[in-house]
């Protein structure tokens, strides 16, 4: 198992372009900035997640999802399959057995996508790191843009994680390197 | 027609899939929309809790267990819990059993509004699993003012309980009760008489008696075939003894009446939780335990109703602070073996019926 | 509720070593046991049982290896006895042979029974119990993945919980977790 920690480095890129293009348009200023942001904007306010839930915190994903803490209101509908999802929230433990299929998961979306790391097993392996098959974080696999700590994370966290991705992308759609 | 060649094709219902439940996969092979194989892969959430509690003290386990069963974490724990007390004869106190028993029954409540949402959301309704997750959302405001968790609760101890209830705690325990009783009917009438619904489930994934017993079902499973099996009353434990309630029985065995149990059965828990608070009395929470549990050395096996089955835990013990080994009885492990007999010969879209209605939580098939 | 003696490993030493009054359950348990026992040995022969015991009042016997099969048929369907429902199943690794668990209820007269094999660690087998009880398939299967002992004549003996690839059989205690 390779250990990457590979994070997607964080400026635009317009696609098509080489790269001494593409640092000619950063600079572009005005139209091209705003539009940029607007893309931001839609982006953030409309992200559609793959249902991906392994272990417990899948119920507390659902939980998210259901009438009490209602996770439409932020524009966010789980879509079931990868092709039609802007991002992955991975909640849950993930095991060496079911590594291969994140990864297959995850090139399956199409760009832009974005990872978020629910509960303390998919951030760093929790309560089971010492066990033999468990894999200690999936950033072990894929790129993740944000960690949500808890096991599992109260529905209201959860909700906050999604606003911290949500201000993520607005903050890179103006140019702004996010860490 | 005749001369047309047709192939079987095996296909794979993934790891990732909004109707498996969790991680599970299913290899089938399909001529047609007939399934003529099913070969269940697991395996992908297996996390080596076996292993790992060989390395830890008999009450740092019990947070294990609550993550076994996420749905109904109440039960894993007094699983354990009730294992260790046998083996080493504690008696916990009257009021810990109490507590136990409410938090138990409680926690049954929620892990069948679960089962009802997820279900018929499966089978293509959607109100239903609103409804139930709002009405769970209310037990588990109970849960978080009494141990401070919403699913996994490291409430038991070897002994007793952790926290007593707080004040009025008790006082909304019971208008609970009201309440879920008040809102039962509307939940039967969404479905109850739903054409479609009892197309899809009816007849659908029939057992008998014989097999679900030779295959070592238990819980809802076996109950729906008409067996009377609830580990309650047939093997009974901690203060059950004292309550009066039934216990649901099937026809057939097939979707509906595992279905129809798990209705019953939330109001048979509404049942115990009112006698219980009727029942419960002042006092301590813990009983006299020695600082280090030490379990004497030998081998003992004792197994509680949890929401799925019966939970069993067995403990091959040489006298230290650790097992030597304890393996856990995994209800939904078992119930899930029957399934590829159960969907030979029947249609692809029965397999998302007869897999909603075993009731399995990946969690706890793993382990 | 009594202190002595609860758990008797052994009924003939517990004679000798307590002259205090025994618990009735375990005099109960001690009938079951003798009935049983000589049921078996009746049927085939005094060396089937190698060790008989009563744990936590359930009385215990360990099978000869050949005959582990043909005695859980035995009680399967014996009139008097019909132990038809298996409640456990486990495999325990200890230092020189690798021990199967089965703990069978009988639900028409409401006794249990365990009965346990031996197999040797390197390449020892035992043989299935899955033509007697189909509950034991997958149990069976996962004994072998996470402890590594093959079971005769099962009809499908392949890992169940680990990859296909694992190495090793993470149970046994000379486990070596690597990563």
């Amino acid at each position: 198992m390779e250990v990457t920690n590979n994070q997607r480095p964080a400026y635009m890129e317009f696609e098509g372009f080489t790269k001494e293009e593409n640092d000619e348009l950063n600079k572009a200023g005005v139209i091209l900035g705003t539009l940029e942001q607007i893309k931001g904007w839609a982006r953030s306010n409309s992200l559609w997640p793959l249902t991906f839930a392994t272990a417990c915190c899948g119920i507390e994903m659902m939980a998210t999802g259901g009438a009490d803490y209602d996770f439409d209101r932020f524009g966010v509908i789980f879509r079931a399959s990868p092709r039609q999802a802007d991002c992955v929230i991975v909640a849950g433990t993930i095991t060496k057995k079911m590594a291969p299929v994140v990864k297959r998961l995850y090139e399956q979306m199409p760009e832009p996508k974005w990872v978020i790391a629910m509960g303390s097993c998919a951030t760093a392996g929790g309560p089971y790191v010492r066990a033999y098959s468990v894999v200690k974080g999936v950033d072990q696999i894929i790129p993740v843009d944000v960690y949500i700590p808890g096991c599992p994370p109260s529905p209201p966290a959860l909700m906050y994680g999604v606003n911290k991705l949500q201000e993520k992308i607005r903050l890179e759609a103006k140019g702004k390197k996010v860490r | 027609m005749a001369g047309l060649r047709t192939e079987e094709l095996t296909m794979n219902i993934g790891p990732q899939h909004p109707s498996t439940h969790g991680v599970l996969r299913l290899v089938v092979k399909v001529d047609g929309e007939i399934i003529t194989d099913c070969d269940p892969v697991l395996g992908y959430l297996h996390r080596g809790t076996e292993k790992l509690a060989e390395d830890l003290q008999y009450t740092q386990i019990i947070p294990y267990t609550d993550r076994l069963d996420y749905v109904g974490a109440m039960a894993n724990n007094h699983a354990l819990v009730n294992a260790v007390e046998k083996a080493m004869d504690i008696q916990p106190t009257d009021r810990a059993e109490y507590l136990r028993v409410i938090n138990v029954e409680l926690n049954r409540v929620a892990s069948h509004l679960l089962f009802l949402g997820t279900y018929l959301l499966d089978l293509g309704a959607m109100s239903p699993f609103l409804y139930a997750f709002h009405a769970r959302e209310k037990i588990l405001d109970l849960f978080v003012k009494i141990c401070g968790a919403r699913l996994t609760y490291n409430y038991m101890r070897i002994g007793g309980v952790k926290w007593d209830a707080p004040e009025g705690w008790l006082e909304s325990v019971r208008e609970f009760v009201q309440y879920m009783r008040d809102q039962m009917p509307m939940y039967d009438e969404l479905v109850h008489g739903n054409e479609i619904f009892h197309n899809r489930v009816i007849g659908v994934g029939k057992m008998t008696q014989e097999e679900a017993i030779a295959y070592g079902m238990s819980g809802i499973n076996l109950r729906s075939t008409g067996f009377n099996w609830d580990v309650r009353k047939n093997k009974p434990y901690s203060v059950y003894d004292r309550f009066d309630f039934d216990v649901p029985l099937g026809k057939t065995g097939d979707c509906y009446d595992r279905y129809w149990c798990h209705v019953r059965e939330i109001w048979e828990s509404l049942k115990i939780v009112e006698q219980a608070l009727d029942q419960i009395e002042p006092g301590p929470i813990m009983a006299k335990v020695p600082k280090i549990i030490r379990v004497p050395a030998g081998e003992y096996y004792s197994g509680v109703e949890a929401m799925r089955g019966e939970l069993g835990v067995y403990i091959v013990s040489e006298g230290k602070d650790k097992p030597y080994r304890l393996k856990l009885h995994r209800p939904s492990f078992i119930n899930l073996q029957i399934l590829p007999k159960l969907l030979k010969g029947n249609l692809m879209a029965n397999m998302v019926a007869i897999l909603g209605a075993t009731d399995i939580v990946v969690g706890e098939v793993d382990a | 509720m009594s202190e002595e003696n609860k758990k008797a490993p052994v009924a003939e030493k517990a004679a000798e070593e307590t002259p205090a009054p025994v618990d009735p359950r375990v005099e109960k348990a001690t009938t079951h046991l003798e009935i049983i026992q000589g049921k078996i040995v009746s049927e085939f022969g005094e060396a089937a049982i190698e060790e008989a015991g009563l744990k936590q009042f359930v009385p215990t016997f360990v099978i000869k290896n050949e005959l582990y099969a043909d005695v859980a048929e035995f009680l399967r369907t014996e009139p008097t006895l019909l132990f038809n429902y298996p409640q456990c199943m486990a495999g325990t690794d200890y230092k020189d042979y690798i021990e199967v668990y089965l703990k069978i209820h009988s639900t028409t007269h409401g006794y249990d029974v365990a009965i346990k094999a031996r197999g040797d660690r390197d390449n020892g087998s035992v043989p299935t119990l899955s033509s007697v009880y189909p509950y034991c398939g997958w149990e069976e299967r996962e004994i072998y993945d996470l402890l590594g002992l093959n079971f005769r004549n099962h009809p499908d003996m392949r890992r169940i919980l680990l990859q296909d690839e694992w190495n090793g059989h993470p149970l046994r205690k000379d486990y070596v977790v690597r990563d």
